[in-house]
């Protein structure tokens, strides 16, 4: 035994002495910064109405040289966070109608499975596999931020969706984050009367740093709606119905009597309607509780077509993949990255979360695209 | 005999995907799979003084994920890298030790204890993260490691020594992992306590009645276990700049498969540090090879189940297949003593 322990012991610090020589004196770092390496810039405007500039001979890199993007062959790889939900149908969908018009382009979606870890790896091996761009909706602002910088250094441009990264890249257009919240309760303050108790099915904890809607909620009720009180917040593991249909049933016991609860905001359409269920279940649906959702899922805008809830943020993901699409296309026409293009600043752009209520329900789902996904909504 | 079909299997695969893939036989990909294979040896290895040891470890995810936020936060004091890698190692050793203990002195089985302990440490990870306002009710943001000496640990060795030619692409963790690997294959087989580990996982009572402390040595499995977790845990996030609480959801079952396909038997007694390595190599070889292919990534979830229930078969079939060899063997041998006689 003890022998045993002087070899591990005696590993241990070889192991930690060659940690030691090698933390001395790095010759250069892979932090996750904001420059990253990248040679001297050119700002562009702030706003989400920048048009993406390109270098020049005053500090930025030359440009590669782009592609021809109807005849040559492309890579394009969609690192999810996971490829469970409905809304990867919609990916699916969206992105197989527009690459019927480039058949030379190679789309591939990694699952990463709720893993930083894995969105990493699959950064790594889509600089190996020569990726021609990388579209990724990051578990976590700066966790996938070095391998990021590697793919921008490399020549890929990376486009990230909704959740975004700290660290400069291409591009980074987001749809219901920290505004759809602030929407949702204006909409939701306005219909109540701007007084009552809110409940907030928010994101996962792990998530609160990418995930702002419940944060923008939150936040909009204390600054703007004193009278409306925020009474529980309550993160739903996974985004998944049956945990918000569990946590909202606790609520409701914990708060028995009609009144009580006035307001709930779910973070996604599953969260919402995970709360719309406990609330039938446990016979209160005629307390009048105004639920809202987000992101405008089937079962989000169904459950508004239906009466059973007020009203969800709908954030077209067909525009929204098809824009990033024809982005990222661009990009590799031209050579542009962050690098090449010697952003100060990643490019930032909004897309339109669209309130949705009994009102234009039909509207909205006539122009959603999920009537093409069979079974998605009736 | 074993390894040899895992490392032929290995050398298979290898062959193929260099074959058929265009971006699989170079340096580049070769840095990138060594290191993911790395982060799961490591984890494999210190499993392994579990698994052979005849117990199971189900808190090495929950271990990474909390050593990840506390190095993370470690790491913003300002403390050399080194430093913050050691207090990764030490904290998850701890980890370990709490595992251990509540096995082996409050007499808990370790399935459970270690399936609650990981989602105590998950917790734990949880609490300890970063948010806004410092104190418990602010909300969780995500804040990047800007300590460079930490940093540097998780890059590559060109970044480290100014490494020219074929080392210069893999990470200081491959190396450390392919140097721990082989000691610990040498604990294992060479020393009284690797001994003592492979008794209590072949025939416990009889360890026991041979005079072995099984709880002490199922103790320090653990808090092995633990610390590997640690060390893992420490370099994955100084390569990632910044550590997620959702960091280690899984992995242990990752591990765990790696050190079955490896050949490490799940009820203890056989297999060895090498064969956690080989495993997980396999399995970090057939996820990189099936990305190459274009093939959905289910693809690749669906192969890693089958594979691990492949192996078990395997296993089982090799095992019967050698124990009637050898009856076989003892068989013909006695034949020809009577013979003889």
């Amino acid at each position: 035994m003890k022998r045993a322990m002087k070899i591990i012991a005696a590993i241990l610090a070889i192991v930690l002495a060659t940690s030691a020589l090698a933390s001395c004196g790095p010759k250069e770092s892979n932090a996750g910064t904001a420059d990253g390496g990248a040679t001297p810039a050119r700002a562009g405007k702030d706003d989400g109405d920048q048009v993406p500039e390109f270098a020049d001979d005053r500090g930025a890199t030359p440009a590669r040289a782009g592609k021809d993007i109807f005849t040559e062959q492309i890579k394009i790889a969609y690192i999810t966070l996971a490829m469970a939900g409905i809304g990867n149908r919609m990916h699916e969908l969206a992105f197989a109608e527009q690459l019927e018009f480039y058949p030379n382009v190679e789309f591939k979606f990694f699952d990463a499975n709720y893993d930083p870890n894995n969105q990493r790896a699959q950064i790594g091996e889509c600089i190996t596999a020569g990726y021609d761009a990388i579209m990724i909706e990051c578990m976590d602002t700066n966790v996938v931020g070095p391998a990021i910088l590697e793919a921008e250094q490399a020549g890929i441009p990376v486009l990230t969706i909704n959740q975004g990264a700290d660290v400069l890249h291409t591009l980074h257009i987001q749809g219901s984050d920290y505004a759809a919240g602030a929407q949702a309760a204006r909409i939701l303050a306005e219909k109540s009367g701007g007084s009552g108790n809110a409940v907030l099915l928010d994101v996962p904890a792990e998530q609160k740093a990418s995930g702002r809607m419940g944060t923008g909620f939150a936040e909009t009720l204390a600054s703007e709606f004193p009278d409306i009180k925020l009474i529980e917040t309550q993160p739903i593991a996974n985004w998944n119905q049956e945990n918000a249909n569990n946590a909202m049933r606790d609520i409701l016991i914990k708060y028995p009597d009609a009144g009580d609860i006035n307001i709930v905001y779910g973070v996604s359409d599953d969260v919402a309607v995970g709360a719309v269920q406990a609330i039938e279940a446990a016979g209160r649906a005629g307390e009048g509780i105004l639920v809202y959702g987000n992101m405008g899922y089937p079962n989000g805008l169904q459950a508004v077509k239906d009466g059973r809830m007020y009203g969800t943020g709908f954030s077209d993901i067909y525009l929204e993949d098809t824009s990033s699409l024809t982005l990222a296309l661009y990009f590799i026409a031209t050579g542009t990255t962050s690098v090449t293009a010697g952003y100060e600043k990643t490019p930032t752009v909004d897309m339109v979360v669209t309130p949705v209520s009994p009102d234009n329900i039909e509207l909205v789902i006539g122009a959603s695209h999920w009537l093409q996904i069979p079974g998605a909504i009736s | 005999m074993r390894k040899l079909a895992t490392v032929g299997f290995v050398l298979i695969l290898m062959l193929v995907f260099s074959l058929q893939a265009d971006n699989f036989f170079n340096l580049r990909n070769f840095s990138e799979l060594s290191f993911n294979a790395a982060f799961l040896g490591l984890l494999a290895l210190g499993l392994s003084f579990v698994m052979i040891g005849g117990g199971i470890d189900l808190s090495a995810g929950g271990i990474v994920c909390v050593v990840a936020i506390l190095c993370s936060r470690f790491s913003f004091l300002g403390t050399p890298g080194i430093v913050v890698v050691v207090f990764g190692v030490v904290c998850g050793a701890f980890f370990g030790l709490c595992n251990g203990l509540l096995v082996s002195r409050a007499g808990l089985t370790e399935f459970v204890t270690t399936l609650a302990t990981g989602i105590l440490y998950q917790g734990l990870g949880l609490l300890f993260a970063f948010r806004d306002t410092g104190k418990l009710s602010g909300t969780l943001v995500s804040m990047g490691i800007t300590n460079k000496s930490y940093l540097a640990l998780g890059g590559r060795f060109s970044a480290l020594f100014g490494a020219r030619g074929a080392l210069k692409d893999f990470h200081l963790m491959t190396v450390i992992w392919i140097v721990l690997a082989v000691a610990m294959y040498f604990v294992l087989r060479r020393t009284n306590f690797g001994l003592r580990t492979y008794a209590i996982g072949s025939h416990p009572k009889a360890a026991e009645m041979s005079g072995v402390d099984i709880r002490r040595v199922k103790t320090i499995g653990f808090v092995i276990c633990g610390a590997f977790a640690g060390l893992a845990s420490a370099f994955l996030v100084a390569n990632m700049s910044a550590a997620n609480a959702s960091l280690g959801s899984g992995y242990e079952f990752q591990a765990i498969a790696a050190c079955v396909v490896g050949g490490i038997a799940l009820g203890g007694g056989k297999g060895d540090a090498v064969c956690a390595l080989i495993g997980s190599v396999f399995l970090v070889t057939i996820l990189n090879g099936l990305y190459k292919f274009n093939i959905p990534t289910y693809w690749s979830y669906i192969l890693q189940g089958v594979i691990i229930i492949v192996a078990t078969v395997f296993d089982a079939s090799f095992a019967s297949f050698a124990r009637r060899l050898r009856e076989r063997r003892a068989d013909r041998a006695s034949g020809e003593e009577a013979m003889r006689l």
